[in-house]
């Protein structure tokens, strides 16, 4: 092949600037750590890159939520557990109180007492983390419970009964607070059965009592009338002692289905079942009523409701603490009611407990899956450091190289010999 | 035969090979262009005399000046050329895109994204508060700005194509007239007998730059004049010339004639680049960013607007972002200025996240497709980063074939000066030898007329 100057010359420049362009993609890489700098580097890449990357931070706010939750449930069982040290106390005087003599001026401090007692537990009731009330459900509008004015009765000033939840992955939702319904709340558990082949248009009924605040005795009643297979609408009423309503208006009715297979309570209202949070404070009568125990079953239609307690541990406190003041110890009902709270609040502590295992489980499971992710990233981004630097030493030396063989041939031709 | 005619052949072959230094000398000068195709010098021997029955040669002279140049070489070069200028315009463009969108890094919309849907996500914990309410507008706020950045850039490129391209066509245009100028003055010369080789080189030049610019068809007439049409629209010959324009149509632009009577059909060159750019590359990248902040938009203000405020009275059937109008996006103004009118609360009670839950959420949603949100925008980044490598790829690879058809054609017209520089001492002696002669046929003369004197 015949050489002229041009191919010389411009081979020389083109194998120049492929030398140049290598040299200055390493230098790039080692300067960066990255092999990607732009999607054209590597697009599949690239797109593994943003998905991860997407995927890593999602993971650290997890993490970071997870942090908050864990706080707040440390702090929800640092209040249940000074309300049961609170509790014990109490029980251990009241204990004291029914088996000893004791003049009406000691009642009179041991009312006292309770009545101190009543105020921490109030106040713990009330107590915030992090501008949340953590017994206040998710109605932070004022403190949940509040003493009447004449100290008589405790009543509930919000919906206490929302529940919290966080993400702690992609498709895992974490309960984070222990409601006020759940720790001091009445709950009453409906259970039993209807019966499938219940026609349409009948009605299947139960009722059982409630107390307001005070003590006072009410009806709750519940009605299933089938509409539908496997379909009913349900209407609850409270009526007093001479069977007349209380409500103000009656409530709206609540489409429950139950699961065609298996009996089971499908949705109420076309949404997951929940306890139904039922607060009417002109009689101050809150609780939390739970049918999620009612099935449709072959057999008999057959109802009942059962509570956790009659009266609030507040207002149970309250009666304790008027009867001390009047002279009267306290009955063993009312120590027992007092011994029951004290009871479902170590099962409540002991589920915050588990909470905040579960989290801790979660915190460890994301960090692990950090790790994998990041080494992950590093192998598709990273440069390997000492091949990088290897080749670019390499393409420095060839570059050297072009330039000697450059300076050596260019500056001769025949001319240098004539 | 007499010693003038000694003479008269010295002469001949001074003259001879003083043309062909002249020649030498002009190659040699040439020797850094790589537009000039080297000459030849042809040397034939003059018309031989006749003296009874021997035939004497009359010495030498100068047959003709060949132009060194190979058609076919040329013409792949002009077909490379087009596919090359194509791919590199586009990857230089490509290039430009993909910074645009600032992707892998902390700065490019998936990141933004993620950082706006995380903000959501970290309020579900604490809903109340103010702090955790402002982050959401804040990363609402970087990832609007980003997304304005990203459509102000992508329309900023676009007109700098429409400058570019008609600066294409300016430059296009001055290469039509100008083969249809040198087409006439190549025939002319030619028709004169003369070797015009340095205005084929002129021209071939032309008609390179011309394949740069467009999809070129070149044939050549009996009487060597270039005919020249761009994407089936004639432009040139040697008796008349088109002009073309960059007309815009629709928010779409093509190369016609003039009087708009025809339209290049394009397919190489910077100019198709340009326009495939502007009409089709550029808008369809917009329409999938588009199509992902709407959908962003829409997802996040449905689940917002199911949801109620921490003012009081909580208010609900807000959304959260107003529009997505001229690649701005623009988050409702009312809550820019109060952020407890950020709507997270299924019930209406302050504590309640459920929405802010649902909304962080919505990142990793499939749709029916099986495609989440996240997934439709890393989808055009992968093919931004594709095409663009694709473009570079193919740039790269038409450039090695074109430096390979260019060192063909430097084998064949290029200049070297060392085989010049032994031509030059060819002619160098043949000239010495030819003024020895006649400096010997002098000598001759002399002793002759020394005879006679």
């Amino acid at each position: 092949m015949r050489i002229s100057d041009s191919i010389f010359n411009t081979d020389y420049l083109n194998n120049l600037n492929t030398i140049k362009n290598n040299v200055t993609t390493l230098q790039n890489q080692l300067a960066t750590g990255n092999k990607i700098q732009q999607p054209s580097d590597s697009p599949s890449g690239t797109s593994e890159l943003l998905s991860w990357n997407s995927q890593l931070d999602q993971m650290t706010t997890y993490s970071s939520n997870i942090d908050s939750a864990t706080s707040f449930i440390t702090d929800t069982t640092n209040a249940m557990q000074s309300i049961q040290n609170e509790i014990t106390t109490d029980l251990t005087q009241l204990t004291s109180v029914n088996s000893a003599t004791v003049s009406n001026t000691d009642l009179t401090n041991y009312a006292n007492k309770m009545n101190q007692s009543l105020q921490t537990i109030l106040d713990l009731a009330n107590s915030q983390s992090d501008g949340k009330y953590v017994f206040g459900g998710t109605d932070f509008a004022s403190a949940p419970y509040s003493l009447s004015p004449g100290n008589s009765s405790v009543g509930v000033n919000t919906d206490v009964s929302g529940s919290q939840s966080i993400r702690t992955s992609q498709n895992v939702l974490q309960k984070i607070n222990m409601s006020g319904s759940e720790v001091f709340g009445t709950i009453l558990s409906q259970n039993g059965n209807i019966d499938p082949t219940t026609a349409v248009g009948a009605t299947v009924s139960d009722q059982t009592s409630v107390y307001d605040t005070s003590g006072a005795q009410y009806t709750f009643k519940t009605n299933y009338t089938k509409t539908a297979a496997d379909t009913y609408s349900m209407t609850y009423d409270i009526v007093d002692g001479s069977g007349n309503t209380v409500l103000a208006q009656p409530p709206a009715p609540k489409s429950f289905v139950f699961n065609s297979a298996n009996g089971s309570l499908q949705t109420v209202n076309g949404q997951t079942p929940a306890p139904i949070q039922i607060n009417l404070p002109s009689k101050n009568i809150y609780f939390t009523f739970d049918p999620t125990g009612i099935n449709e079953n072959t057999g008999a239609s057959s109802l009942s409701t059962s509570a956790n307690q009659t009266t609030d541990i507040f207002n149970t406190l309250i009666a304790v603490r008027n009867n001390l003041q009047a002279g009267t110890k306290p009955t063993a009902a009312q120590i027992q009611a007092i011994t029951d709270f004290n009871n479902r609040l170590l099962d409540n502590i002991a589920k915050a407990g588990n909470n905040t295992n579960q989290l801790s489980n979660s915190k460890t499971l994301l960090t692990n899956q950090q790790t994998q992710l990041q080494s992950m990233i590093s192998n598709v981004q990273g440069v390997d450091v000492a091949k990088s630097v290897v080749d670019l030493q390499n393409q420095q030396n060839v570059l050297q190289d072009i330039y000697h063989m450059a300076a050596m041939v260019s500056s001769n031709s025949l001319l240098n010999y004539l | 035969m007499s010693i003038s005619s000694v003479f008269d052949i010295s002469q001949k072959s001074l003259a001879a090979y003083q043309e062909a230094l002249d020649v030498t000398s002009n190659n040699i000068s040439n020797a850094s262009n790589t537009d000039y195709s080297r000459q030849q010098v042809v040397l034939t021997p003059s018309q031989p005399q006749q003296l009874g029955n021997f035939i004497f040669g009359t010495g030498v002279e100068l047959g003709s000046i060949q132009r060194a140049s190979d058609a076919l070489t040329n013409s792949q070069i002009r077909t490379n050329n087009q596919k090359y200028s194509d791919n590199n315009q586009r990857s230089t463009i490509l290039n430009q895109v993909q910074q645009l969108f600032s992707e892998p890094s902390s700065t490019g919309l998936s990141s933004l994204s993620t950082a706006f849907f995380n903000s959501w996500q970290q309020l579900s914990v604490t809903p109340n508060s103010t702090a955790l309410r402002n982050n959401v507008i804040q990363a609402a706020q970087n990832l609007s700005s980003q997304i304005q950045n990203i459509n102000d850039g992508l329309n900023s490129v676009k007109s700098d194509l429409t400058s570019e391209a008609n600066g294409q066509v300016t430059q296009l245009n001055a290469d039509i007239k100008q083969v249809q100028n040198l087409n006439a003055q190549i025939f002319q010369a030619q028709n004169s007998g003369q070797q015009p080789n340095d205005l084929l080189d002129q021209r071939d030049k032309v008609l390179n730059d011309l394949s740069n610019i467009a999809n070129v068809n070149i044939s050549f007439d009996s009487g060597n004049s270039a005919q020249v049409s761009i994407g089936g629209v004639f432009v040139a010959d040697r008796a008349t010339y088109t002009q073309l324009q960059l007309s815009n149509t629709n928010g779409k632009i093509s190369l016609t004639t003039t009087d708009g009577s025809a339209t290049a059909s394009l397919n190489g060159g910077t100019l198709f680049a340009l326009t495939d750019m502007y009409d089709n590359t550029i808008p369809s990248y917009q329409s999938s960013l588009d199509g992902y902040v709407n959908n962003l938009m829409n997802s996040v203000n449905a689940q917002h607007s199911t949801g109620y405020t921490i003012n009081n009275p909580p208010q609900t059937l807000a959304n959260f972002f107003s529009s997505y109008q001229s690649g701005t996006l623009t988050i409702n103004p009312a809550i820019v200025q109060d952020p407890n009118k950020i709507a997270v609360s299924s019930d209406g009670t302050a504590g309640n996240g459920n929405i802010a839950l649902n909304i962080a959420n919505l990142i990793n949603q499939k749709n029916a497709n099986g495609t989440s949100l996240l997934d439709t925008y890393n989808q055009l980044i992968s093919k931004i980063g594709n095409d663009t490598q694709s473009a570079t790829n193919s740039a790269q690879s038409y450039q090695l074939v074109l430096k390979q058809l260019q060192t063909q054609k430097a084998s064949i017209s290029g200049v070297s000066t060392d085989e010049e520089m032994s031509n030059v001492i060819q002619y160098q002696k043949s000239y010495d030898a030819s003024a020895k002669i006649m400096s010997i046929a002098s000598q001759m003369l002399d002793t002759l007329i020394a005879m006679v004197v």
